[in-house]
């Protein structure tokens, strides 16, 4: 069986080797993002820029759209209805057939990668190591007299500035007298006034010299950049300010930076990630082309990948808000059908972990648990081939 | 002994809303055994790549069956003993013919070299041999089918179910099917063939069945449905004048009617086959 499989992927595999344009898209795809850095890059700041967010969105974008429409189109007539004269099992010319379609699509990130590889070596600026998994605590002040409570371990713990609270973050020992790192958090509108600032949050720091502010840039709606000195093992002070909006955090959204290297690992980390999430949308989309026509497949896959990609981030807060207000006047409001919809919508996984992406835009080093999210994705591309196969086992072929 | 049995098949096309559309086969029964040529023949659309589709599992039937060898088509057994020919080419068009029979050869379990050698033997039966390395893509329609057989032959099946087998072929690649044909009867191989072309079969085929709408209108050996009892054709060589008259004479004593005496015609495909068989040669 598995010869059969490899005879039939490798015939498959000629295709696409043997396809006259193929040296040329090679070409393109190495060339992709230093050429676009070089071309388009003023200065070196521009440069190191383009190379990063040109690698990370045509990994983010175009592959799984790549995956997509190569995938609808893989098991074309010809090889659809070359199997009716071989003795092979239909399952194994679907299987063949989604394996070749897997390679081609590695080995073409891979050549894109390895431009931005080659990119990041020519233009590129050294990532920002990063330590995170500090522990977050929370302290209020009521008339003059501090509470502490302790924080929601792993998952979010909120402070409401209608209460005065604070969160406080263990920070791991610094090496140095310089203190940066960012944090990113999530807002609960109390639907009570407008929200006012732009960035909801002021960040102070509390070390041997006392409490003082640090100073905080934003990066993004969500992110803050913060640095400044620190004298000693320190504690971080997250505050809210904007009476409207309760904030909230994990110990894994804040980041401390500690070092700088060279951006390889990181790109190979965002490659797999890539290639699993592409390979789940091929996947997908041969599941459906087992028993529909290719456009039909295609449409079903660009349906999953805007499924997987928008609509996680359209799922509004107002959720999270009625969960925050549930907890705190202990109270559970009436949800309407749609409302539940919403929430639902909300929870669904998404095609691409985004810190992963944000971090390497940011110039950070992408952190490790991109394998296992990759594994996940990998595992659920799998799991999608035998029914698959079963699907086009079934089906009759008139012509 | 290789044997096909079809009992009874129906097949009704259904449109997207289960409507019924077209009947395509109405109770059709057929058998056939080892070392003997099946003709399916019957005008467009009578069914018979229906047929040819439901017994190898393309297509599963309406009601009735069909076993090869005593299993169902489609299931693996069915498939190794079985070598199927569509009506229309389903080569892969960016192999050339050598890599298109070794992958044909490796699906029917052969090793890397019996393939290859295999593939060269047939390439040269098929007359292929000088177009191995070109790449299936440029072949004339003629050339794919005559690949299309060869890769048939290569798993060496029980049973070949050959749809329209010689329909684009030039009339040397008609006769070299023929021949093909001939030999695996021979070797014991069941065959089914269709066409629509009647003078195609007739001299391959040990029994017809005449196919319309899907029903079965004739079934029989090609000597129980097309001898002529009530004549005799005689032929003689060399064409002695004296002695034919001295023949229409006797016959004319006895009784009997001449009905025609004159020197034969060649066909066309027979002067054709006689040129190019020459030239090549
Ligand atoms: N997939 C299909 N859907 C609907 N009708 C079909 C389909 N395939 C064949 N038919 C119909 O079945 C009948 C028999 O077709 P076929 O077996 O291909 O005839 P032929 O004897 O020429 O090979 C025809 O009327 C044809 O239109
Ligand atoms: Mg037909």
């Amino acid at each position: 069986m598995i010869r059969r499989v490899l005879a039939i992927t490798g015939a498959a595999l000629m295709e696409a080797l043997r396809a006259r344009l193929s040296p040329l898209i090679a070409l393109v795809l190495v060339a992709a993002v230093p050429m676009t850095a070089l071309v388009l890059g003023e200065d070196a700041d521009t440069r190191a820029w383009l190379v990063r967010s040109v690698t990370a969105e045509g990994l983010r974008v175009l592959l799984p759209l790549g995956a997509i429409l190569g995938g609808g189109f893989l098991l074309k007539p010809n090889l659809k209805r070359g199997w009716t004269i071989l003795p092979a099992r239909r399952a194994e010319y679907f299987t063949g057939g989604a394996l070749a379609g897997a390679l081609v699509l590695m080995l073409s990130s891979a050549l894109f990668a390895g431009g931005g590889l080659i990119g990041n070596l020519a233009f590129g600026s050294d990532l920002t190591v990063t330590s995170q998994g500090v522990e977050i605590n929370k302290q209020r002040e009521r008339d003059g007299v501090t509470v502490y409570a302790e924080g929601k371990g792993e998952g979010y713990t909120w402070a409401n500035p209608n209460y005065n609270e604070e969160l406080l973050a263990e920070l791991p020992a610094q090496p140095g007298n310089d203190l940066s790192g960012t944090i990113e958090f999530r807002m609960v509108w109390t639907a009570e006034g407008a929200p006012r600032d732009r960035a909801p949050v002021a960040v102070a720091l509390i070390d041997a010299d006392g409490r003082h502010e640090l100073e905080s840039r934003v990066l993004s709606r969500y992110r803050l950049h913060f640095h400044g000195r620190v004298n000693g093992p320190a504690q971080l002070v997250i505050t809210p300010t904007d009476p409207v909006l309760i904030i909230g955090t994990t110990p894994d959204r804040i980041r401390v930076e500690v070092d700088r290297t060279g951006a390889t690992g990181s790109i190979l980390r965002l490659w797999v990630l890539c290639v699993a999430a592409a390979l789940l949308c091929l996947s997908a989309v041969l599941l459906v082309r087992a028993l529909a026509t290719a456009p039909t497949a295609v449409l079903a896959g660009l349906l999953l990948l805007s499924v997987l990609t928008m609509l996680p981030n359209l799922g509004p807060t107002s959720g999270m808000a009625r969960d925050r207000r549930a907890a705190v006047e202990g109270v559970r409001p009436d949800i309407t059908l749609a409302q539940r919809l919403e929430d639902e919508l909300a929870a669904i996984p998404r095609l691409h972990p985004e810190t992963a992406f944000d971090e390497y835009l940011g110039a950070r080093v992408v952190p490790g648990n991109a394998w296992g999210d990759a594994g996940l994705r990998l595992l659920a591309a799998l799991a999608m081939l035998p029914i698959g196969a079963l699907l086009f086992r079934a089906r009759q072929i008139a012509r | 002994m290789p044997d096909v049995e079809i009992t009874n098949l129906s097949k009704t096309f259904r449109d997207f809303f289960g409507r019924r559309r077209v009947q395509a086969l109405d109770g059709l029964s057929l058998s056939l055994r080892g070392g003997e040529v099946f003709g399916l023949l019957g005008p467009n659309g009578s069914g018979k790549s229906t047929t040819f589709k439901i017994a190898v599992g393309l297509l599963r039937p309406s009601s009735g069956q069909v076993t090869i060898n005593g299993h169902k088509p489609g299931s693996l057994a069915a498939r190794r003993a079985t070598g199927f020919l569509p009506e229309d080419s389903t080569l892969l068009p960016f192999l050339n013919a050598a890599e298109t029979l070794r992958l044909h050869g490796a699906l029917a379990g052969l090793d890397r070299a019996t393939a290859a050698k295999k593939a060269d033997e047939l390439l040269e039966r098929v007359d292929l041999k000088h177009a191995g390395k070109r790449r299936v893509k440029g072949f004339s329609k003629g050339m794919q089918r005559r690949l299309g057989i060869a890769s048939v032959l290569i798993a060496d099946p029980d049973v070949f179910i050959l749809d329209e087998p010689t329909s684009g072929l030039d009339p040397l690649g008609a006769v070299l099917v023929k021949d093909l044909i001939a030999d695996l009867r021979k070797q014991g191989k069941a065959i089914l063939i269709s066409s629509h072309l009647l003078g195609e079969l007739e001299n391959v085929c040990d029994r017809v069945a005449f196919l319309n709408k899907g029903k079965l209108l004739r079934e029989g050996t090609l000597d129980e449905l097309l001898r002529e009892h009530d004549v005799h054709e005689l032929r003689l060589s060399p064409p002695d004048p004296e002695a034919i008259k001295a023949l229409a004479a006797l016959a004319a004593e006895k009784g009997l009617k001449i009905m025609s005496s004159r020197a034969p015609m060649r066909t066309l495909e027979q002067f054709y086959i006689k040129i190019l068989g020459k030239d090549e040669s």
